[in-house]
Parts: C-alpha cells; sequence; structure tokens
C-alpha cells in the first residue's frame, strides 16, 4: 500500500513539474535556473555594502524560485537563502534571508532587470541591516544598487 | 496529584489526540507556535493605509494593503486595492520577521500591463506603522498614450488602519 502511495505521489510531482514547465514556456519565463552571479550590492550613497555570489537553483513552483547567496565576512563563508519569482517582463524579485549573519537575522528583498543577453541583472535592494554607534546596536532599513554577472551556467 | 498538573496532562492528551485525528492541523498548530517562539508580530488581518512615493518624492495614487492570513511560518498574503481611473486588486506574498516586513507584490493588468515590485519595511514599536522602500516595474505614461516600462522606487509610509484580528 506504501508503495503505491509512493509512487502516486512521485507521479504527482512528476505532473506539476511538468506544468510548470509549460506555464512558464507560454509565459516566456527567461530560463535562468542553474545559474551563478557575481553580485555588488552598494548602499544608496553609492558605497560598496558588500560582493557575494548568487546562486539561482531550481524551480519551485510556477515562476517562483530558490536560491542561496555565499558571502564571506571577517574570513568566514556564510550561506544564505534566497526564494523569488521571475516575470515574463525579466523582473527578477528575490527575498533574502541570512539568519545568524554575522551574529543575527537579516532580511530584505531585490528587484533587478534581465539584460537582454540574460547575463547581466541591475536592480535595487533594500534589507535590514545592523548599525553598531558606540555600542549600541540598531537595525534600519537600507537600499541601494545591486549588480549580478553571470559567472557559470549549468543545467539544473 | 496536583489538579493543576491533572488538567494539563488531560489538556495535551485532548491536544495531541485531536491533532492525530485531524481536528486542528497540525501544520498550522507548528507555524503558529514557530511564530510566537521567534517572537513575530501578528499582524494578520489587518489593513494599512499606504502611501507610495517615488525617489523624488513625487507621490503615487495612495492604496491601501491588507494582511489577510499566514500562509507557512512567518510567511503569508495579502492584497492591495488601489484607484487608478479605476479599483485594482493586486496579490501580496510576503514574509514577517521579528521587526522587519518583506513583501512581493505583483499586479496584473494595471494600468495596461503587469506590474511587480518588492518592498522592505520596519515595523514601529507599537506595531501601527510600517516604513521602508520599494523598488518595482513601473509603467510611465507617453506623450502618445503608451507606457514606457522601467525599475523605479521610493519611500513607502503605512499607517494601519483596521484589525480585525483582535
Amino acid at each position: 500500500m506504501r508503495e503505491v502511495e509512493k509512487a502516486s505521489s512521485a507521479q504527482m510531482r512528476e505532473v506539476e513539474k511538468a506544468s510548470s514547465a509549460q506555464m512558464r514556456q507560454q509565459s516566456n519565463i527567461p530560463e535562468i535556473m542553474g545559474t551563478k552571479w557575481s553580485t555588488e550590492w552598494y548602499n544608496a550613497d553609492g558605497t560598496k555594502h558588500a560582493s557575494d555570489e548568487v546562486t539561482f537553483s531550481k524551480w519551485t513552483k510556477n515562476s517562483q524560485f530558490e536560491g542561496y547567496g555565499e558571502v564571506t565576512y571577517g574570513g568566514i563563508q556564510y550561506k544564505y537563502s534566497i526564494t523569488g519569482e521571475v516575470a515574463p517582463s525579466r523582473i527578477v524579485v528575490l527575498t533574502y534571508k541570512a539568519e545568524r549573519f554575522p551574529t543575527e537575522a537579516n532580511i530584505g528583498t531585490a528587484c533587478l532587470e534581465l539584460s537582454q543577453d540574460a547575463k547581466e541583472l541591475n536592480g535595487y535592494w533594500a534589507g535590514r541591516t545592523t548599525l553598531t554607534q558606540k555600542g549600541q546596536k540598531t537595525y534600519i532599513v537600507r537600499s541601494g544598487k545591486v549588480k549580478m554577472k553571470e559567472i557559470r551556467h549549468w543545467n539544473p | 496529584m496536583d489538579p493543576k498538573i491533572t488538567v494539563a496532562i488531560i489538556t495535551a492528551a485532548a491536544t495531541l489526540l485531536a491533532a492525530l485525528i485531524g481536528k486542528i492541523p497540525l501544520e498550522k498548530g507548528l507555524s503558529y507556535w514557530r511564530r510566537r517562539e521567534s517572537g513575530i508580530p501578528k499582524i494578520m488581518g489587518t489593513k494599512w493605509k499606504a502611501e507610495w512615493k517615488y525617489e523624488d518624492g513625487s507621490p503615487l495614487p495612495n492604496d491601501t494593503v491588507t494582511f489577510s492570513n499566514w500562509t507557512k511560518n512567518n510567511l503569508f498574503e495579502g492584497f492591495g486595492e488601489i484607484t487608478y481611473e479605476k479599483l485594482y486588486k493586486y496579490l501580496i506574498t510576503g514574509e514577517v520577521s521579528p521587526r522587519v516586513v518583506v513583501l512581493t507584490y505583483k499586479a496584473e493588468g494595471y494600468p495596461t500591463e503587469s506590474n511587480i515590485g518588492t518592498a522592505c519595511l520596519l515595523l514601529s514599536p507599537d506595531g501601527q506603522e510600517l516604513s521602508g522602500t520599494w523598488v518595482g516595474y513601473e509603467g510611465e505614461k507617453q506623450n502618445g498614450g503608451t507606457y514606457a516600462f522601467k525599475l523605479r522606487g521610493g519611500n513607502v509610509a503605512m499607517r494601519k488602519v483596521k484589525d480585525s484580528s483582535r
């Protein structure tokens, strides 16, 4: 009985996957899964906020996806999770969440436009960052530009 | 046995039994517990008057935003309502952390094509205001009446106008 249930749920997943792929094809959603991007995050005043690498791993449902970012801070590499959506208009929206990075949870969003050759993503980010003044930690929402360049592409 | 302990044991057993027979959706219960443990503010069932401004300070049409219900853990869904020649309703999905709300909005057919964007907002200590920044793919009306779409952004401020969670 359990074997039948397992086979049935695997079939359901395959059907859902195929239906999502068809939806993306019909809506002209750019195929950007299985890609790694060198990313530069800037503050509103133009100063660099951070540099890291972002990977778009796989589609989850329809045009929604998940991935992750990797950043080195103080010699230690941190990995943070990303979820997002790709629109037919070549806009990529994403939410990133970095638990305990470097010591507490950071969360934010970005909205980017994919270049015609699909090699660059340019847009803006906004997120919570920690500001330490006179030993006191305060949390603020900061924003700025973000630029990504594709550095690797493979079949997911 | 202490009557308080007896009551606690009976309550726990009843909850477990109810969960097992499906009276309480277990996932919903776990999500509620996770939000409580993480100190996630209860902002579902609330309506907010939102003021969106471009980077140069010029205003967009005001609208209202409703945070409807939790979907899983601290993820939620809701909608926005905006009057731009006629009333448009757009979808919102997002996530709440102890003081920050991030959301993605998606408006199909507003005003002539789909708009999509994100916002990141800080919740005031009294839970009555949200303020932050937004970025989205916005249509700008051209002289010929057509729309040129590009990424635009600015500030957004929301004030709670209705709370039906209490």
